[in-house]
C-alpha cells in the first residue's frame, strides 16, 4: 500500500465512525438506544440489514467462490425473496403490535417465560461464536495485505466498532450502515471497471463470458435435486427459503433492524428492498470473480495466492518443479484461451476443437495448482488448506490503482465493522431485555437500563475481539464452516416462531420441549448423515413443529390456526 | 423501558400497487423472471453451447 491509499484508508475509516456518531447522538433512553425511537426510514433499515450480512469475508470469499466455482453459489439466495414476502405478512406486523424490544421477548407474551430464556440462550450462544469467528477471519485475510499482525487488526476494528455502537447504540449503526453500503457499491463498481478494462486489447467484453463459459463459471442455475449438493435451485428455494426465514424473522441482529421502523410498512419495504436487491448484489460480486478468473486466463498470477504460504512452500524442495510445470501449463492454457476466442469470433469449424483444447488445458492447470496446495497442506501436516479468500486481496493488490487499494481495503475493514456493530448491539440487547432485566434485576429506571445496554456492548464487543484474538485459534474448521454453525441452531428458532404464529392453541411447555427436540435433531442429522447443512432448517423446523403437536395432542384442543 | 410510539404504528397501504399483497405477488414474479434470466444465461454459456 503506498501513502496515498493509507490516506484514503484512514480518512475512510474515520468519516464512517464520525458519521456514525454523529447520527447517533440524543440516543438518550432504551428505546432511542435500542430501537431509534422507531423513526428508521426504510432505505436506512433496508441498506442496514444489506450490511449486517455483507460481512468482510463474504466480500473476499464470494468472490474467490466466483473465481473458483463460478456463479452457481447465487443460488443460495433463491429463497430469501420468498422468505421476505412471508415475513412481511406475518413476523413484521406481530412483533411491531407486541411493542417488543426482542423477538424472544413475543415469546413470553405467546408461550412463557422458560422458552424466552431458552430460545434467548440459544441466540446468544450461536451470534456470540459468530461475531467472534466474522472478526477473526477477515483480520488474518487484512493482514496478508497490510503486512500487520492480525492481533493488531481485530483489536483496531473492534475499538472503532464499540465506539460508535456503544455511544449511538442502534441508530449510529444503521446510520453508519448505509455510508457503508453506498462506499461498498461504488467500490464494486470502480472494481469490475478495472478488472474489464486489464483484459487484453484483443479480448472484447463479450469474448471474456464465452471464456467464463468454456471453463463452466456462468453455470448459475442447476435443476438437478440432489441433498446433499448445496448449491442447485431447489436447495437453493426450499433450503435457503428456510434459512431466511429463521435468520430474518428470528435472529435478533436483523430483527432488531426492522423492529426500528417508523410504520408497519417502512418496516415491510426494508425487507422487501433486500428481497429485490440482494440476489443482484451477490450476482455482481460473483461476476467480479468470474471476471478476475478469466484475467487469470491471460496474465500469470500466483500458484498460491496467501502470500505467507506461499513463501514457505517455496523454501522447500518439491516447490520448484510444480512450479515449473504450473508456468507452463498457464502458458498452453492462455494459448488455448485466444485460440477459442480467435474461432468463437470467427464462427468457424475451429470452435469445437479449441473449446475441447481450452478444457483440457485449464483441467491441467487446475490440477498443477493443487500440487502446490499439496505442498502447503504437507507443511501444515496434512490440513486442508484453502486459499480461496485471498484471490481477490491478490488482484487488488496487482491490478487497483493508488487510491482506490487504500478505498477497497476500507471498505473490506468497514464491511467487517458493520456486521460485528450489529452483532454486538443485538447481543448487548437481548442481554439486557431477555436475561438482565427479566430474571436479574426488575423495575429500576430506564436510565439504569441505558446504562445496562451500553456496558453490554462494551462487554460484547471485548468478547468478540477477545475471541478472534486468542481464541478463535483453536476453531480451524469451524471457522470455515461459519454458516453451518448459524445452521445448527436456525432450524429450532423457526419452528417456535412458526408455532408462536400459526399454531394458538400450543402451549409453552410443548413449545419448550418442541426447540429441545429440534436441536437434536439437528445436530443428529449433522453428525450421522451427509445432508447439506442448508436442509438442517427445514428438518429442525418440522421436528420442533410436529413434536409440540405431538405434546400438544394430550390438552384439548391443540392445533395449528387455518 | 418501553418501544415509544409503539402504539402510533399504522398498518400504511403501500407507496404503490395500492395493496400489500400485490407488493408481494410483484416481488415474487421479479423472482421468477430472475430465475429465468439466469437459467437462459446458463444455457447460453453452457460449454457444450460456446
Amino acid at each position: 500500500m503506498r501513502t496515498v491509499d493509507w490516506t484514503v484508508m484512514f480518512l475512510w475509516l474515520v468519516s464512517l465512525v464520525s458519521f456514525g456518531m454523529y447520527r447517533g447522538r440524543g440516543s438518550s433512553t432504551t428505546s432511542k438506544y435500542l430501537l431509534a425511537g422507531k423513526t428508521m426510514p426504510w432505505y436506512a433499515m433496508g441498506l442496514s440489514i444489506l450490511a449486517t450480512q455483507a460481512s468482510a469475508i463474504t466480500f473476499i470469499s464470494t468472490t474467490g467462490q466466483g473465481f473458483v466455482d463460478g456463479m452457481r453459489f447465487v443460488q443460495f439466495y433463491f429463497g430469501l425473496p420468498i422468505a421476505m414476502v412471508l415475513l412481511s405478512a406475518t413476523a413484521v406486523p406481530i412483533f411491531h403490535r407486541a411493542k417488543v424490544f426482542t423477538a424472544y421477548e413475543y415469546l413470553e407474551q405467546r408461550f412463557d417465560a422458560k422458552t424466552r430464556a431458552l430460545v434467548g440462550l440459544i441466540f446468544l450462544i450461536q451470534r456470540g461464536l459468530a461475531a467472534g469467528i466474522g472478526l477473526y477471519a477477515p483480520a488474518v485475510a487484512l493482514a496478508s495485505v497490510l503486512g500487520w499482525s492480525d492481533r493488531l487488526i481485530t483489536v483496531l476494528i473492534g475499538v472503532l466498532v464499540i465506539t460508535y455502537t456503544a455511544s449511538g447504540g442502534i441508530k449510529a449503526l444503521t446510520w453508519a450502515d448505509v455510508q457503508q453500503m453506498a462506499m461498498i457499491f461504488i467500490a464494486l463498481i470502480l472494481s469490475l471497471i478495472v478488472v474489464v478494462h486489464a483484459l487484453p486489447a484483443n479480448i472484447s467484453f463479450l469474448d471474456a463470458l464465452h471464456l467464463a463459459g468454456a471453463a463452466g463459471r456462468l453455470n448459475i442455475v442447476d435443476l438437478h435435486l440432489d441433498l446433499s449438493d448445496r448449491y442447485n435451485l431447489w436447495s437453493g428455494l426450499i433450503g435457503g427459503g428456510f434459512l431466511a426465514l429463521a435468520y430474518f424473522g428470528c435472529d435478533q441482529s436483523q430483527v432488531q433492524r426492522y423492529l426500528t421502523g417508523k410504520s408497519i410498512a417502512q418496516s415491510r419495504l426494508s425487507l422487501l428492498f433486500n428481497a429485490t436487491v440482494k440476489i443482484p448484489m451477490q450476482l455482481f460480486i460473483l461476476f467480479i470473480g468470474v471476471m478476475v478468473f478469466v484475467l487469470s486466463l491471460f496474465t500469470p498470477g500466483p500458484m498460491i495466492f496467501q502470500p505467507a504460504e506461499a513463501a514457505r512452500a517455496a523454501q522447500t524442495s518439491a516447490w520448484k518443479p510444480v512450479e515449473q510445470q504450473f508456468r507452463q501449463t498457464f502458458e498452453r492454457r492462455r494459448d488455448a484461451a485466444q485460440q477459442l476466442a480467435a474461432s468463437i469470433r470467427s464462427g468457424g469449424t475451429q470452435k469445437t476443437a479449441s473449446l475441447a483444447a481450452f478444457r483440457s488445458a485449464e483441467s491441467d492447470y487446475r490440477k498443477a495448482r493443487e500440487r502446490g496446495l499439496d505442498i502447503v497442506q504437507t507443511l501444515h501436516g496434512g490440513e486442508r488448506f484453502d486459499d480461496t479468500n485471498y484471490i481477490f486481496l491478490s488482484f487488488v493488490r496487482e491490478y487497483l490503482p493508488a487510491g482506490l487499494v487504500g478505498l477497497v481495503i476500507g471498505v473490506i475493514f468497514s464491511a467487517s465493522m458493520g456486521s460485528t456493530s450489529g452483532e454486538i448491539n443485538s447481543l448487548a440487547t437481548v442481554s439486557v431485555v431477555d436475561i438482565y432485566r427479566r430474571f436479574f434485576v426488575r423495575g429500576r429506571s430506564d436510565r439504569h437500563y441505558l446504562t445496562a445496554s451500553r456496558l453490554l456492548t462494551v462487554f460484547w464487543g471485548a468478547y468478540a475481539v477477545a475471541f478472534a484474538a486468542w481464541g478463535a485459534r483453536g476453531f480451524g474448521a469451524l471457522i470455515v464452516r461459519v454458516n453451518i454453525v448459524g445452521s445448527l441452531f436456525y432450524g429450532g428458532l423457526l419452528g417456535v416462531f412458526v408455532l408462536a404464529f400459526f399454531c394458538k392453541k400450543v402451549g409453552g411447555t410443548a413449545a419448550f420441549w418442541g426447540v429441545l427436540a429440534g436441536e437434536a435433531a439437528i445436530f443428529s442429522v449433522a453428525r450421522f448423515t451427509d445432508i447439506s447443512f442448508l436442509w438442517y432448517n427445514v428438518v429442525g423446523c418440522i421436528v420442533v413443529v410436529a413434536v409440540a403437536l405431538a405434546i400438544s395432542k394430550t390438552q384439548p384442543a391443540a392445533g395449528c390456526a387455518e | 423501558m418501553e418501544p415509544e410510539d409503539s402504539e402510533k404504528l399504522p398498518d400504511d397501504a403501500p407507496p404503490f400497487l395500492g395493496r400489500w399483497n400485490r407488493v408481494y405477488a410483484a416481488v415474487l414474479v421479479y423472482l421468477a423472471s430472475l430465475i429465468l434470466i439466469l437459467y437462459l444465461i446458463t444455457l447460453l454459456f453452457e460449454p457444450s453451447h460456446v
